[in-house]
């Protein structure tokens, strides 16, 4: 069929005829109607009118006469064209013009009112847009310095600390600059977001020329290759044995099997002992690499010398020689007078990379060069991953203030570097989250020019720029308005919104000072982080609490897999003849399979405290270099266990079904509906009866949504003592990440009507399509679960028909926001993609290489997903606010 | 004492009757009967039956319940309303909902607690709550009990009406309503009884006293493509516009919806389209134009 729509492309200014069509590519006539029908969703003379009416409108706009438009594309009379425009788009042909005008017209009207995308900027915005990951030649250099520098380190028979720490001096010492024309901010960081061996170069001639092309000297490349086939040193490779120690076994470590829990997944630990940070930046910016030197070296002497100190100095000293790097690769490229490259570009190259990251930044300039080295050595320690980098708005005012009072830098010039910035953190999975906005202790707001100017840089390059704008009832309304413009303009799904008046609370009452609480921040997706001052340990720990079911209904067996026993004895059924009693049960569960999480959080983390330290993180964190102690051993002044809890909506709703059938009509028995979800819903009328007849979680009704809340407050409630009976603490955070396709997976059917494998709800938004009661019942619903207890946020993405970003009614939304936010609602993020779109999208990837859409804190391109999560957003419910 | 009233539908977040967010009750029943209404289900006084054959899995439980009035012919469920006694049975035994009752009794109180629940939004917004139908006004005693409860907690109110209802009606509601939609259809009597089954005398007349006992006032003009968008119709709205005492505030004109066909068919009622588009903008705008040149109003679209 893909080459029946070619051939109508081809010749759609000749007289297409079905029959002749259909004999030209082997079809009978009605097979080739059925067929056509399906896979375009038309009918051939439809398709055919449609897509003559789509050219012809293009040659209207490009100023051709109706007439002869109208004769081209096969219409006799003028009135048959103009019928047939009116009802494609609308409106008639000649009016057509002037509204595409007027339309693009308000467009440049609002684009006037903000800056300019620079030519500069629009060809780096193509460059990075137009390949996938562009950096990925250069990660090569990484790979090879980093590995050989953790194996000499190991061969001197160093302490892990060292190890690790030798394998990022050894790239920092070693690696050839790379400037790419038009660049004002230089250096490249890893190219993707984790442990992968594709980047992980093998003795092939291909890679061997790309070593070359990276200045990798022969003799380098030569020792690397023979150690990847040295069978001894395979530890060492990172892509290979992530878990294993690289120099020895000081504990040992936990089995893959009792990390991922009893094989029925309810409990998940995961390895990811770092990666997911934001730390203190600004440090290097106010102090220089130089003078975070003198800083360990003053600790040293008041502490004594410790391995830590001496990994630390090591980094800081190499990573003086960065910028000198850079400066020196500049000049060359100056001397050599290269027309690729603006002298004056380059020129500044060399002043700035002169002076940062070694000494103190003094310009707005230095300071975002300086930003992004230190961000690069974050994500050379351990990838890309979730390492974020914070409130951008508020670490680069002052240098900002201070440029713009001395004349030395225009407002222009200052989005020009922002929007080098946020082309430098591109990616195509994109979690490096950055924030704008938020409130002071004083309750004023933090919003300040930046914060626009940020948003507008988003906006104007229309990328993925993984972001968060944080509000409160103090936030100037001007701004949250400029928020969702964003929202509506760029249709990725960016920015997403905190509330203020929530998460900081929630914060506190972790016992994080009220300080520190203001200036929270996000990694990744939506985990909270105290920028600089702590380590969240985001995703270690996951619970399916949905699983709580299967146990009670099976008294502590995993329904899926009977030979389980994964959780609790709660007891037989016959024993709940209340639904209290039943209830009661899946909290018993729940305290089970949270303390079975928590168990092996405790487990692993004495484990991971001597396999992998981050001497770089410690550096740049508040309380590691005062205790002496790694920021994976507990060296953060916060060091907190966010554990994800999955299914929260689908157990809410299970748990109605099961009051009302059981409990209230009584039409069905704990076992004969145990039954039912053993066979996966045998009658399809069961099924539909339990969706479509008990209330949802959604539609701010209270009987199911106090359900929800108090599975939340109880979640709080065993993790409060859970956190004392293993001395850490733990958040929770109601936050699936995209695994609710997998949790779906490993999950028997329940009694929402969720068939046995289907995916779970996201997050904490309810089931999708199951919210039917409007935008704001939505909201509320959400609102109302015990935000104020979830510092880990209690995450959801609402659905938003595009067609509602109007500047009519943006003020509205605005409302909206802040009237869900006066409710208690803690975070939202808008999706603003149509479904007619996503189907569309579904089944011609080609037509929609730039489509984003927000799949689970981030937003991805909509043609990399898997069929699973595409069909996830497909049935997630639109709101039109109509 | 609480009064009960028939409800077809009550929508939440609607950012489109009136100003900020908004609560909108649809009261069921309607005396009128454009032959353009794109809410047919809210015509009829009394509970009617709906049914999405789209939704219906062929699993027979309605049969079951009523078996006097539904047939199965081999897998497809042929329904029938002869002799429904809209007693709502089938309905309740419907799994997939493809059969439901449009129309719920609702007590003054309920309503409340409804339009209570979206308080932070209107009160973000200056929003509030908006009384809609079918003809709300035809169950004033309800309409007016409720906003009066609304104004006594402080969010605002708006009321939608065609005005075909005895003028004692809205004399009832006009102490408790902050702003005032009130429907023309058609400037002809004779015409308006051809399209709307009643002629406009009644409809006029509560329209010349409304526009002189209430400060606020919008008139909605539903533009219908080949009933009321020529020339003369619009002269005619303009001769009555200008005619109208100092509330009226403003004219608004809407534009055609013919996506109502889905409703039709649930309700098996014929459903006659008057064009298969909406006007463009272009049109509305010449026609917003042209009423506003010759009645004096503000009028938009």
């Amino acid at each position: 069929m893909f080459e029946v729509l070619k051939y109508i492309h081809d010749h759609i200014g000749d007289t297409l005829n079905l029959t002749e069509l259909a004999d030209r590519f082997g079809y009978s006539k009605w097979h080739f109607c059925s067929k056509f029908h399906e896979y375009t969703g038309k009918s051939f003379v439809k398709y055919v009118r449609h897509y003559r009416l789509q050219l012809a409108a293009v040659d209207i706009l490009s100023g051709k006469k109706v007439t002869d438009v109208a004769t081209a594309y096969g219409y006799d009379t003028l009135g048959g064209f103009d019928k047939a425009f009116l009802a494609q788009y609308g409106c008639l042909p000649r009016e057509y013009k002037r509204l595409e005008q007027q339309t693009k017209q308000y467009y440049e009207r609002r684009k006037d009112t903000m800056y300019p995308l620079t030519d500069r900027c629009e060809l780096l915005r193509q460059l990075v847009t137009s390949c996938n990951d562009y950096e990925d030649k250069y990660c090569i250099q990484r790979q090879v310095y980093s590995t050989l520098g953790r194996i000499h380190a190991a061969e001197r028979g160093c302490t892990q600390m060292q190890i690790i720490g030798e394998g990022l001096c050894s790239i920092l010492r070693e690696f050839s600059p790379v400037i790419i024309p038009g660049e004002l901010i230089v250096g490249f960081n890893h190219p993707d977001t984790k442990y992968e061996e594709r980047f992980a170069p093998q003795d092939t001639p291909e890679h061997r020329a790309l070593a070359k092309e990276n200045g990798i000297r022969e003799q380098v490349l030569e020792e690397y290759f023979q150690y990847q086939k040295d069978p001894s040193k395979e530890l060492l490779f990172e892509y290979r044995k992530p878990l294993i120690d690289f120099a020895h076994t000081v504990s040992t470590p936990p089995t893959q099997q009792e990390l991922d829990s009893t094989e029925d997944f309810s409990s998940i630990v995961r390895n990811i002992d770092s990666n997911h940070t934001v730390i203190g930046y600004e440090q290097v910016l106010r102090l220089g690499f130089r003078g975070l030197l003198e800083r360990v070296e003053a600790f040293e002497a008041k502490n004594g010398e410790n391995p830590m100190y001496a990994t630390m100095k090591c980094i800081c000293e190499a990573a003086c020689q960065m910028g000198h790097k850079y400066a020196q690769a500049a000049k060359e490229l100056k001397d050599a007078g290269s027309d690729a490259y603006q002298q004056k570009d380059l020129e500044q190259i060399i002043e700035t990379c002169s002076r940062v990251p070694e000494h103190p930044a003094t310009t707005f300039r230095e300071a975002v060069q300086a930003l992004w080295f230190a961000h690069i050595v974050n994500t050379w320690e351990d990838f890309i991953n979730a390492n974020s980098l914070g409130r951008l708005d508020q670490i680069l005012y002052p240098y900002y203030k201070r440029d713009l009072e001395q004349g030395i830098l225009t407002k222009e010039e200052a989005f020009e570097l922002i929007c080098c910035l946020w082309l430098k953190l591109y990616r195509n999975y994109d979690v490096q989250q950055s924030c704008v906005g938020g409130t002071a202790p004083d309750g004023s707001s933090d919003v300040n020019e930046l914060s626009y100017m940020m948003l507008e840089a988003t906006e104007q390059l229309n990328i993925i720029r993984c972001m968060s704008v944080r509000f409160s009832k103090n936030t100037e309304k001007e701004f949250i308005k400029r928020a969702l413009e964003v929202v509506g303009h760029v249709q990725k799904g960016v920015p997403f919104f905190f509330n203020d008046d929530v998460m900081i609370p929630a914060l506190m009452s972790k016992g994080i000072s009220k300080e520190d609480a203001h200036d929270y921040t996000q990694i990744g997706c939506v985990e909270t982080v105290i920028p600089g001052k702590s380590n969240p340990h985001a995703v270690t720990g996951e619970a399916n609490v949905l699983k709580t079911l299967e146990y009670v209904f099976c008294n502590g067996h995993s329904m899926l897999h009977p030979d389980l026993f994964p959780g609790a004895e709660t007891g037989c059924l016959s024993s709940f003849d209340t639904f209290e009693k039943f209830f009661t049960a899946v909290k018993a569960q729940m305290y089970h399979l949270l303390d079975l999480t928590c168990s092996k959080v405790k487990k692993y983390r004495e484990y991971s405290v001597h396999r992998s330290p981050k001497p770089y993180k410690s550096l740049l964190t508040r309380g590691c270099l005062e205790s002496g102690r790694d920021f994976n051993d507990a060296g953060a002044v916060y060091d907190y266990y966010q554990i994800m809890l999955d299914g929260i909506p689908n157990l809410a709703d299970s748990l109605e079904v099961i009051r009302e059938f059981v409990y209230k009509q009584k039409t069905y028995t704990l076992q004969e509906l145990k039954d039912i979800l053993q066979q996966n819903y045998p009658d399809e009328r069961v099924r539909m009866e339990f969706m479509n007849k008990a209330a949802k979680f959604g539609n701010d009704i209270e009987s199911v949504d106090s359900l929800a809340t108090e599975l939340i407050h109880t979640a709080c409630d065993a993790l409060d003592e859970l956190s004392r009976k293993y001395e850490l603490s733990f958040h929770a955070q109601p936050f699936t990440f995209w695994w609710m396709v997998d949790r779906g997976r490993e999950t028997a059917a329940t009694p929402d009507g969720r068939r046995s494998g289907e995916i779970i709800a996201y997050s904490v938004s309810p089931m999708q399509g199951r919210d039917f009661n409007g935008l704001t019942a939505l909201l509320n619903s959400i609102a109302k679960l015990p935000t104020t207890r979830t510092p880990g946020t209690t995450s959801a993405i609402v659905e938003v028909d595009p067609k509602l970003f109007t500047d009519r009614n943006i003020p509205l939304l605005a409302d909206i926001l802040l009237g869900a936010a006066a409710n208690g609602l803690e975070n939202v993020q808008f999706n603003t993609i149509d479904a007619d779109t996503l189907i569309d999208a579904k089944k011609y990837p080609e037509k929609y290489n730039n489509l984003a859409v927000r799949v689970s804190g981030f937003s991805q391109k909509f043609n990399l997903l898997s069929e699973e999560l595409q069909d996830h957003i497909i049935g997630r419910t639109k709101h039109t606010c109509l | 004492m609480s009064v009960t009233a028939l409800i077809t539908n009550i929508s939440r977040g609607s950012l489109h009757d009136g100003p900020g967010v908004r609560t909108v009750i649809y009261y069921k029943g309607c005396l009128l009967r454009c032959s353009w209404c794109h809410n047919p289900e809210t015509l009829s006084p009394k509970k009617e039956l709906l049914y999405h054959p789209s939704k219906c899995i062929h699993c027979g439980a309605c049969v079951e319940i009523c078996p006097a009035h539904h047939t199965v012919v081999g897998n497809d469920m042929v329904f029938s309303r002869d002799g429904c006694a809209r007693c709502g049975s089938c309905a309740a035994s419907c799994p997939s909902l493809a059969l439901t009752v449009c129309g719920e009794e609702l007590t003054t109180e309920e309503l409340l607690a409804e339009i209570q629940k979206d308080r932070a939004y209107y009160e973000a917004s200056s929003g509030g709550v908006t009384f809609s139908g079918g003809e709300c006004l035809l169950q004033a005693d309800s309409v007016a009990q409720a906003a009066a409860k609304c104004h006594d907690l402080g969010i605002s109110t708006a009321l939608e009406s065609a005005l075909f209802v005895p003028w004692e009606n809205i004399q009832k509601v006009l102490p408790h309503i902050d702003l005032f939609y009130a429907d023309l259809k058609l400037a002809d009597a004779e015409k308006h009884r051809r399209f709307t089954g009643q002629s406009n005398g009644l409809i006029l007349e509560n329209l010349q006293k409304l526009s002189r006992c209430h400060h606020n006032i919008i008139v909605r003009i539903p533009v219908i493509p080949g009933v009321n968008d020529t020339e003369a119709d619009f002269m005619g709205f303009g001769e009555i516009l200008q005619s109208l005492g100092p509330g009226v505030r403003q004219v608004e004109l809407l534009k055609y919806n013919f996506l109502a066909a889905s409703k039709y068919e649930a309700l098996e009622k014929p459903f006659s389209a008057f064009s298969d588009h909406t006007q463009s903008d272009a049109q509305m705008e010449a026609l917003s134009s042209f009423l506003e040149r010759i009645c004096g109003i503000p009028c938009s679209f």
